[in-house]
């Protein structure tokens, strides 16, 4: 419906255009690039870091030049294997040998000393495991291993120990009856010293020591016969659970004060886990010692623990968790914290670990959430303390939690510093794309980042009509100056065009009065015909309804049309519909040229141009442009609306051939809503307060605009006002800009761009469609080219010109 | 008469602090008043008793410096006050790190074997010393260290040969061996599995190694007080022992404003 562009030649009275633009203070930085990868550096003696040149790397090493990162360098992704300890990695040669390893070109998986297996270990099982490893762990631990290296996979290894026969080991002498907890290889005749020792027999009379395995039964089983007694004394096990221990030391049950008197509770061994045994809740438990350390319960001392007496022995469960203002945590559950306005709570879906729609709603927020200086912090109850990790600064990483119940139905919280996949955003061209849940990112309608596209055709319009910005903002370190936020935030600068025509009636050169018009200056706005949304005021009666989050939407969105009390003399009403708002009735209007927006009256009432299509082909001709002279919602060249149609074109031809482009704003504050959020979106860019609620320099968001004249070809004849500015900062307007109606000098801190057109003779002009001009040397500012005009109006004399 | 009173108060002021100079002087000197050597100590216990001090304070050091008895500035975290060696680095942005030391149980125990040798030395002056002091004709043979770090103690092994004669007997003391309990196997065990983890992905989980063993505290701290650095701190407590282990890397470093 909607034909896009405009054709080059264009038949105006007079013109004025206004550029406005939203500045935020920047300055290009120049990145440096590595160039060399070192194997070691000179000066501080890294290993395999990038350099910029050779005379960063320490010249006894290898040195590859090209290489940006020493990722992809082969000699620093060596196998290095340490004879002693077995131990298998990657490094470069050089290092290896410096670690006393030994390098090998193989990858490790090829490297036959590296080849994992499982290293069985008396009562447990190493996966994976090296060969040496497996024996380097049996000298550290003096005990007997057993490396498998037929078993590949860690369940694998698991089984195997599952498979182990633990049991009373009795060892008798005449006078002596000891007995140990072994498996039954290890109580076996080869480690009868071993086993003598431990128990504390005189090794000297070996050859009348007796060896006896009982499987499953304690020492204090009265099938094994041992001296071991049951005692009520208690032990901490290395698995956080709290052991019965016999007159032997050795470890026996799980502590249960119930089942001391149990003699089958003396007699087998029984599982932790095993139905038998009692349990504990996360609150502990001074009468069973089956703690579980990941449900909050752990063996400690029960002087250690307030409110825990146990009746027998020195150790209970204690409760692990903390307390943190004013609510109970769990031993390893976490969430988050945060700093200034970082938004504390954000939920993540534990199904794909994407956060929640809500907390991404609210995040959209940039004004609210994640202004400079707040930072997210996740703390972690840890054996009752309060852990804190922050979460990478400038909030290139966020904190994000979800709370869930376990298979007992024990609530718990887990959270974690999630990457800001920001960097990401600007790449992205659509809207799916962009609120795709994987990522950070959130769309904002309007302007495009893509230059050479500003303006989508109608069918991908709701998809591609906007920009893709940080869902939370990253921060700068903006105080240092010269920082590639600079860079970024220069993203959110736009320029935009506001196209307007006066007549000679007018004082045209009354800018002042223009400005101070805002409320009544509906001659500039009905006379306006291309980006009118960025005149201040414009369309103010038909603005979206913030307060009750109206957001954007598009005329394929808004039914209301259909539901129409049908049409008046061939134009079907925007107006006046059931359920819709009053911006819909505007983007219904712009969207249809035959559709009328008011039952009566003249848009000269509002704010607003009326000028939708005002510009036509001349018949038969589809690269020559009339002006149309506005009556009613008709335009002299597109005649007899209804009427017969030169070339046999139908209505809708016709129509659609005097259509602009449907605006990509509709309103002014539309227009400025969508760019401050585009900006401040971009990171810690724009006016906005810190942490301590300080705001930045108020011309660190400004809005300029320059008035110039231009003749009916769109060349810049001469500039009416200086560039000035229009808006900026206002800490008093909560968040809003500040709109200055005289405009305002602009005296800044910094000069943001340096043009050099006009000292070269030139002049910065709008070159419309397929227009050209003869260039002149020298910049402009974007959107504009350098002409050389004095030839341009010689070439237009000698055409005998307008 | 008024003047002899004044004297007398004088001479009792004078005592009374001369009196608590002394108990201070004892009270604090007293230790390093006893003789370096009695009668009852061997080789053995003299040398350990001389050394130990030395032991703890290079094995605290190493611990807290990230495996080095003094860290170059140049390849170390700078953080309140103290660097912290960075056992995987990578200079570049977004880039996983570059593992620096890959068997840091062996550098570990090098850099004990290394650091200690002049207390060792001193020591064996110490004892040569003391000993001919005695009467004794001392001699010590010259020998290595090796330090291991094992699952409940770090054990060093001096190498030297000691030999005292007094009155025609001689006496021979062989392998000097002193153990100091400690976790440190635990802890490196685990400092070298986070390193694998910045190597891998960028980041370790300390809750993982907490809820293997809940007595081990696994903190990550990612602010050094170099700005915009974004390396990860790690310090390893073992609740049981009191002992601390940090280190520093830098991996999947996210730059302010650009990545």
């Amino acid at each position: 419906m909607i034909k896009r562009g405009i054709k080059s030649k264009i038949k105006v009275k007079k013109q004025i255009f206004l550029i406005f633009g939203i500045f935020l203070m920047g300055i290009l930085l120049l990145l440096n690039v590595s160039a060399v990868c070192c194997e070691k550096l000179k000066d501080d003696g890294y290993w395999c870091q990038p350099a910029d040149s050779d005379d960063e790397c320490d010249a006894n090493y290898r040195i590859q030049d090209d290489a940006k990162t020493c990722k992809t360098v082969p000699y620093c992704h060596m196998t290095c294997v340490n004879e002693n300890t077995g131990a298998c990695g990657i490094l470069s040669e050089g290092q290896c040998r410096s670690e006393g390893g030994i390098p090998y070109e193989e990858p490790m998986e090829e490297v036959p000393a590296c080849q994992a297996g499982c290293c069985l270990a008396g009562q447990n099982a190493y996966f994976p495991f090296t060969a040496n490893e497996c024996k380097f762990f049996a000298g550290v631990h003096g005990i007997n291993t057993d490396f498998r290296e037929d078993i590949t996979s860690y369940d694998a290894c698991e089984e195997l120990v599952a498979k182990v026969e633990v049991g009373a080991c009795l060892i008798s002498t005449e006078t002596q009856k000891a007995c140990k907890i072994k498996t039954n290889e290890e109580c076996d005749e080869s480690n009868l010293v071993n086993l003598a020792q431990e128990a504390e027999i005189n090794v000297g009379i070996l050859s009348g020591i007796e060896l006896d395995f009982f499987p499953g039964e304690l020492c204090t089983s009265p099938n094994v016969g041992s001296d071991c007694a049951r005692t009520k004394n208690t032990i901490c096990g290395e698995d956080g659970k709290v052991y019965y221990l016999d007159s032997c030391s050795n470890f026996a049950n799980i502590y249960d004060e119930s089942k001391y008197n149990d003699n089958n509770y003396w007699r087998y061994i029984y599982s932790p886990y095993d139905i038998e045994v009692c349990t504990v809740g996360p609150e502990g438990s001074a009468v069973c010692g089956n703690c579980n350390p990941v449900g909050n319960t752990v063996c400690r001392n029960e002087k250690d623990v307030s409110g825990l007496n146990a009746p027998s022995g020195d150790y209970v469960c204690g409760d692990l968790g903390c307390v943190y203002e004013g609510t109970h945590y769990h031993h390893l559950d976490s969430w988050c914290a945060g700093v200034g306005t970082a938004l504390v709570g954000i939920e993540k879906n534990t199904s794909n670990l994407a956060i929640s729609e809500k907390s991404r709603e609210e995040l959209k927020d940039q004004d609210t959430y994640n202004t400079p200086g707040s930072k997210y912090f996740k703390l972690t109850c840890a054996f009752g303390e309060v852990l804190l990790t922050q979460c990478s600064d400038y909030r290139n990483e966020i904190c994000a939690e979800y709370a869930g119940e376990d298979e007992n139905g024990v609530s718990y919280s887990s959270a974690s510093c999630m990457r800001n996949s920001w960097p990401y955003c600007t790449s992205f061209t659509t809207k799916t794309q962009c609120e795709n849940p994987k990522y950070l990112c959130k769309w904002v309608p309007g302007y495009r980042t893509n230059a050479e596209m500003p303006v989508v055709p109608e069918e991908d319009r709701r998809e591609q009509q906007g920009s893709c910005v940080p869902l939370v903002p990253p921060g700068f370190d903006f105080w240092e100056g010269d920082t590639q936020g600079s860079l970024i935030c220069a993203m959110g600068i736009v320029k935009e065009i506001a196209l307007f025509e006066t007549n000679i009636w007018r004082n045209r050169d009354n800018y002042d009065a223009w400005l101070t018009e805002r409320n009544d200056g509906k001659f500039l706005h009905n006379r306006c015909f291309n980006g009118c949304y960025a005149i201040p005021g414009y369309g103010i009666e038909f603005d979206l309804d913030y307060e009750n989050g109206e957001e954007k939407m598009y005329p394929e969105e808004i039914q209301c049309s259909e539901e129409g009390d049908g049409e008046i003399q061939g134009l079907q009403k925007c107006y006046n519909l059931p359920g819709c708002t009053d911006y819909q009735y505007l983007t219904e209007f712009y969207d249809e040229s035959e559709c009328q927006l008011f039952e009566s009256g003249s848009m000269e009432q509002y704010h607003l141009s009326d000028r939708r299509g005002q510009y036509c082909h001349k018949d038969g001709k589809e690269d020559h442009w009339l002006t149309g002279e506005i009556t009613g919602s008709s335009y002299s060249c597109t005649p007899g609306l209804g009427g017969a149609f030169p070339g046999g074109q139908t209505k809708e031809e016709k129509d659609e051939e005097k259509e602009r482009d449907y605006p990509i704003y509709l309103t002014h504050n539309e227009w400025l809503d969508s760019i401050t959020e585009r900006a401040r979106s971009m990171g810690d860019c724009g006016f906005k307060p810190n942490v301590d609620g300080d705001y930045s320099d108020e011309n660190s968001e400004i809005i300029t605009a320059i008035f110039q004249k231009m003749d009916q070809k769109g060349n810049v004849k001469r500039n009416v006002t200086a560039k000035q500015i229009i808006y900026k900062g206002d800490e008093k307007a909560q968040f809003k800009l500040e709109y200055i109606p005289d405009g305002e000098p602009i005296i800044l801190p910094v000069e943001v761009e340096v043009h050099d057109c006009a000292d070269n003779g030139g002049t910065c002009i709008l070159i419309m469609g397929e227009e050209t001009c003869e260039t002149a040397e020298g910049s402009c500012p974007y959107g504009l080219t350098c002409c050389n005009v004095d030839a341009m109006m010689d070439e237009e004399d000698n055409e005998g010109g307008t | 008469m008024k003047r002899g009173k004044k004297a007398q108060l004088t001479i009792f002021i004078i005592l009374a602090i001369l009196i608590v100079a002394i108990v201070l002087f004892i009270f604090l000197f007293w230790p390093k008043l006893k003789p370096e050597y009695n009668e009852t100590q061997t080789p053995y216990s003299f040398f350990e008793e001389c050394i130990e001090d030395s032991i703890e304070e290079k094995i605290e050091t190493i611990s807290i410096n990230g495996g080095d008895y003094e860290v170059n500035p140049g390849t170390a975290l700078f953080y309140r006050g103290d660097y912290i060696k960075f056992l995987c680095y990578t200079r570049n942005y977004n880039e996983l790190c570059h593992i620096q030391v890959l068997f840091l149980k062996n550098y570990f125990e090098n850099q004990v074997s290394t650091t200690i040798h002049p207390e060792v030395e001193g020591c064996f002056d110490a004892l040569i010393r003391t000993y001919e002091e005695q009467g004794y004709i001392v001699s010590v043979t010259e020998g290595g260290i090796e330090t291991k770090i094992l699952p409940e103690n770090v054990q060093l092994t001096f190498n030297r040969k000691v030999t005292i004669t007094k009155d025609g007997v001689t006496q021979e003391y062989e392998e000097f061996r002193i153990r100091e309990e400690s976790n440190l196997f635990g802890i490196i065990e685990i400092a070298e599995n986070i390193v694998l983890w910045e190597e891998g992905v960028g980041e370790a989980f300390p809750e993982g190694y907490m809820a293997v063993d809940p007595y081990m505290k696994v903190e990550l701290k990612t602010v050094g007080d170099v700005p915009n650095d974004d390396s990860h701190l790690y310090i390893i407590t073992d609740r049981r022992t009191g002992e601390v282990f940090r280190f520093a890397s830098r991996s999947l470093a996210a730059p302010p404003g650009y990545m």
